[in-house]
């Protein structure tokens, strides 16, 4: 399922794209690269902490509404994939660079 | 490294929980016309939130024990009977949700494990 | 998952012991006027006693989550109203009848508290097979 690169704003897709662009150098475009993918993974683990921290209050009886709940489990469910399209795009580059050294 | 988090145990127990009330709010619905009969209720909530603020949550929660109680505070009619039929089944809709919303959080995890595996 | 199966068993017995209590009532107010049965005597109005489920039987698991059961069905021995008809054919030496001693009221009564009780019994049975159909959710 491809998820548009340019459009996702809530998400760090944003520096991904900055940094690939400004930077000519493939050494600097790199590093834009590994932090860009740094930052997205960081967010996606609070993310995923705040998710369980509602999941417990829940199964506790102290979650005040539903909708904190869902809002928060969709949205690490939304990063995981965010952050496994990420992986697998940078694999695929990756295999894709190492096959045009000759 | 195991694939399930504290998490995991937790709602699956909240689901264990939940189960464990539809059965005690049913016996209390059946029972609304016998005589004497005393109405009981579980709170899970409560038991769970005790095993994971305690000392070793993860055993506390692995090993957790909803206790059933009986509740002889409330009014009752002439023969001793202190089930409320309206009670009794707005309670029984609120534990569903709770039992619906547990069961669509646990899918939600079992399908973001999915997608990080790669499938 | 054991409880949730449990749950319909105890909502099904709740509704057995519902349906022979109404249709207890019902024979009461069909007879509320029969001032002499097939012994001679009045119809004496009936009622059904329930107990909680598990009693009569050693309950091996220890759960007293056991639904609910008929102990038995008893005459109610309290006496009906007299009435002063000498015209009546069943009136007695002095120009008495005794009417049974149904209240048509107290009967109308049990029959709307028997069906909501076992309207009840039916939602909490939805309930239940409900939630284990979305436990079977998971599994996609």
């Amino acid at each position: 399922m491809p998820i548009p690169v340019g459009g996702i704003s809530p998400f760090s897709i944003g520096p991904l794209v900055e940094n690939g662009g400004t930077s000519g150098a493939s050494g600097a475009g790199a590093k834009g690269f590994g932090q860009a993918l740094a930052n997205s993974l960081g967010q996606l683990d609070a993310t995923q902490a705040q998710a369980s921290q509602q999941a417990q209050a829940l199964a506790t009886g102290q979650a005040t509404d539903a909708s904190s709940v869902v809002m928060a489990v969709e949205k690490a469910s939304l990063e995981v994939q965010l952050a496994t399209q990420i992986r697998t795009k940078a694999t695929d580059a990756f295999n894709e660079i190492m096959r045009m050294q000759v | 490294m195991g694939l399930f988090d504290l998490t995991d145990l937790v709602v699956q127990r909240g689901l264990e929980g939940a189960s464990l009330r539809q059965q005690i709010l049913s016996n209390n619905l059946a029972n609304a016309n016998t005589a004497g009969f005393k109405r009981s209720d579980v709170d899970f909530q409560s038991t769970l939130a005790s095993a994971i603020g305690s000392g070793d949550p993860a055993q506390a929660i692995a090993n957790v024990a909803f206790q059933p109680q009986t509740d002889s505070s409330t009014t009752m009619t002439a023969d001793g009977n202190n089930v409320d039929t309206d009670t009794e089944m707005s309670n029984l809709t609120s534990n569903a949700l709770e039992y619906e919303t547990l069961a669509a959080v646990e899918q939600q995890r079992f399908s973001m494990l999915k997608t990080a595996m790669g499938s | 998952m054991g409880e949730l199966f449990g749950a319909l068993g105890i909502s099904a017995s709740g509704m057995t012991a519902e349906r022979l209590r109404m249709d207890v009532t019902s024979g009461n107010l069909a007879n509320a006027d029969s001032t002499k049965g097939a012994n001679g005597l009045p119809y004496q109005r009936q009622e059904v006693v329930l107990q909680a489920g598990g009693q009569s039987f050693s309950d091996v698991l220890g759960n007293a989550q056991a639904g609910v059961q008929v102990a038995g069905i008893v005459n109610d021995t309290s006496p009906g109203k007299k009435v002063y008809d000498p015209g009546h054919p069943d009136a007695d030496a002095q120009g008495y009848v005794t009417l049974p001693n149904v209240n048509t009221v107290t009967e109308m009564t049990d029959l709307i508290t028997e069906s909501r009780s076992y309207e009840a019994d039916t939602q909490a049975m939805q309930t239940a097979k409900q939630l284990y159909l979305k436990t079977l959710d998971l599994l996609r």
